[in-house]
């Protein structure tokens, strides 16, 4: 056992409350931003249940044409830029230093002032609503010229701009400690190759934040000065450039909002199947190198039916991803192979994750081909896709964290019979919601529309409504297991799972300064190999 | 001894080797250059890495002295947020967000006198 490097903590705090808004440990500035995620995830909920409600019929029934866009910016901005990308950073913001024996995370106070400059810019985008002509409805890409002064007037767009900004700044400056955390602060035998997976997957996140973020914090600062003067974006070529730009961050984006769930679910199969996660150095390479360059190179495809970008290449490097995927898949598939699988809820979580994934995986492949997104381009079927990617696929995940987590975090279990019957109500509703918009895009619904008149699409978006609202039953189910977790606490212990890395070797929730002593780390999975030393049996 | 310029060199050069690949396929000038010119920040950025590795001598300190809270990085976020929402509210806020910017710098400086980090 080696003894790790300690903190001397201060006395006390002697207002709790103050104290623990300004704390610079990255377990609390991490549970404020997983809080801050759930109730901006709780806002967006509702501004979906709106759109979906106005489009269970064709007409206008409960909202005007402009509220309806703004509802559909508000509810994409939300979801990406305040809720599943510092979702994913929370967690790595909480468990990286852990997982790889630090103290502490890299820069604490700048991970605080991230957290802060995130919260406050998604209050401020949220402002809008409270403007007189109400808040951004330019997209969640703001796209140009559409977010113009002369399109899209109003403070309210200014807002969205300004705390698109701020909370990829916040994002940004969290990111990047956690990435000089995970390279920096190894404790001692923490070699690269022994870090555990979901460290790995947050490495392979924050090395795409390093200059996606950025790009779009310039294009806001930009398109700011656009909407105040002029002509930035004007032109043949000005709103491609826009879109060029954007998209250079919207796309990496996307796996910033999924491989630190697939990091999560491998460790998820690893502890509930009892082995070390299978293929380890191709998930590592697939993930960390191969996966995120590919995902830092396809933003082009979004431009296929613009007719500007090179389509050959980014067909390539869109179909490239098919193969880096699919180690990922057959890594998680034979870590669970033969393994004695224990079917907890947050095993089951990252089961559904894989298969909804998948859909959304093989639904990319459609748009990702030149010819094929000529089509589906600007229909229903996009949405249907990363809604299958993004919710389908990450905020599954996401509950798999949770569920496996959360006895770390708090000491106590999460109601595995809550979670089971959420994971059944939430898998109804997410299917019944988007598997329909693949019909309803083939068929010809465009997106961004809030009466599709009289064209049979009735049903099919009467069903996808009634999804909707069966997900949010499912989101009060896991409300109701978390208040109940909380109130009437089960307690776990330190290492419940018999989880196989750092974080399960500390007490549950961890001290301030993380360790007090350190187990010897000679793999990926120093837990398995304590346990295996001490029974004798490999698993 | 910890090799962490490796993975922002080697993801780095794997930006510059897909960007590589364009000149095959008659490349859009903007598109090559965003992609080999992030490979290139990366890759200087585990330039600093190894070069701050290099100068790094010994052991970290056992004992690290940490502070509990940081008012001074929290009042720092916060002048950033009211100095950028200046440029919506008007030329006053900016200041206002200006001085609580210095005031949090201030804050922050006080904090590392009186311990790391």
């Amino acid at each position: 056992m080696s003894v790790a490097p300690r903190l001397a903590p201060n006395p006390p705090p002697a207002a709790p409350l103050i104290d623990s808004m300004i704390s610079v440990d990255h377990k609390a500035i991490a549970r404020r931003l997983l809080a801050f995620a759930l109730l901006f995830f709780l806002a967006g909920g509702v501004m979906a249940l709106l759109m979906r409600t106005e489009l269970a019929e064709p007409g206008l029934q409960i909202v005007s044409t402009q509220t309806y866009n703004a509802l559909f910016t508000m509810h994409g901005s939300t979801m990406i830029y305040l809720v599943i990308t510092p979702l994913a950073l929370a967690l790595g913001l909480y468990l990286v230093p852990l997982q790889v024996g630090a103290s502490r995370v890299a820069a604490p106070r700048v991970a605080l002032a991230g957290l802060w400059i995130f919260v406050l810019g998604g209050l401020i985008m949220q402002a809008g609503w409270l403007t007189v002509g109400g808040p951004g409805r330019a997209t969640w890409i703001g796209v140009a010229p559409l977010s113009e002064f002369q399109r899209t007037p109003g403070a309210g767009q200014d807002f969205w701009i300004i705390g698109v900004l701020l909370a990829t700044l916040g994002e940004w400056l969290i990111g990047m400690c956690v990435l000089a955390t995970a390279l920096g602060r190894r404790a001692p035998g923490m070699t690269l190759m022994r870090m555990a997976p979901f460290t790995w997957t947050m490495v392979g996140t924050t090395l795409m934040m390093i200059f996606a973020f950025p790009v779009l914090i310039v294009l806001m600062g930009l398109l700011f000065y656009d909407r105040r003067n002029c002509c930035l974006f004007d032109g043949p070529q000005g709103p491609l450039t826009y879109q060029e730009l954007f998209w250079f961050y919207g796309h990496p984006v996307v796996y910033v909002m999924f491989f630190p769930f697939v990091g999560a679910v491998a460790e998820v199969f690893s502890a509930f199947s009892g082995r070390r996660l299978f293929g380890y150095a191709f998930f590592v390479a697939s993930t960390a190198l191969l996966f995120a360059a590919l995902s830092s190179s396809v933003w082009g495809h979004h431009l296929f039916t613009s007719g500007r970008i090179n389509a050959k290449y980014f067909a390539l490097t869109s179909h490239g991803i098919i193969l880096a995927a699919g180690l990922e898949y057959f890594d998680l598939i034979g870590t669970l192979w033969r393994g004695r699988i224990r079917w907890t809820a947050a095993l089951l979580f990252g089961v559904v994750f894989l298969v909804q994934f998948l859909i959304g995986g093989l639904s990319g492949i459609w748009v990702a081909s030149p010819t094929l997104d000529f089509n589906a381009n600007n229909s229903y079927v996009v949405v249907g896709h990363f809604h299958y990617t993004l919710f389908a696929g990450s905020v599954f995940g996401a509950f798999a964290a949770i569920f496996y987590w959360f006895p770390k975090w708090t000491g106590a279990f999460l109601r595995e019979g809550l979670g089971k019957l959420q994971l059944v109500i939430m898998f109804v509703g997410t299917n019944m919601t988007f598997a329909p918009m693949f019909a309803l895009g083939e068929d010809g619904m465009t997106r961004r529309i809030a009466n599709y008149g009289s064209r049979g699409w009735e049903t099919l978006n009467t069903i996808a409504t009634v999804g909707s609202y069966i997900i949010a039953l499912g989101i009060l189910v896991f409300l109701v297991n978390l208040y109940v977790s909380l109130r009437r606490r089960r307690p776990a212990g330190d290492d419940p799972w018999s989880g196989p890395s750092l974080e399960w070797a500390t007490s549950s929730p961890p001290p301030p300064h993380n360790f007090d002593v350190l187990p010897p780390v000679r793999s990926f999975a120093p837990l398995l190999d304590a346990r295996e030393a001490v029974e004798g049996a490999p698993a | 001894m910890r090799r962490a310029w490796v993975v922002p060199a080697g993801w780095g050069a794997g930006l510059i080797v897909l960007a590589a690949v364009q000149l095959t396929l008659h490349p859009e000038a903007i598109e090559l250059a965003m992609l080999a010119g992030s490979g290139a920040i990366v890759i200087v950025i585990g330039a600093a890495a190894l070069v701050a590795e290099r100068r790094r001598r010994g052991p970290r300190a056992p004992v690290e002295v940490l502070r509990w809270t940081s008012a001074g990085a929290v009042a720092l976020a916060v002048g950033v947020c009211l100095i950028v929402l200046g440029w919506e509210l008007g030329a006053w806020m900016v200041g206002i967000g200006a001085g609580v910017t210095a005031l949090g710098l201030f804050g922050v400086i006080r904090e590392t006198r009186t311990g790391r980090p």
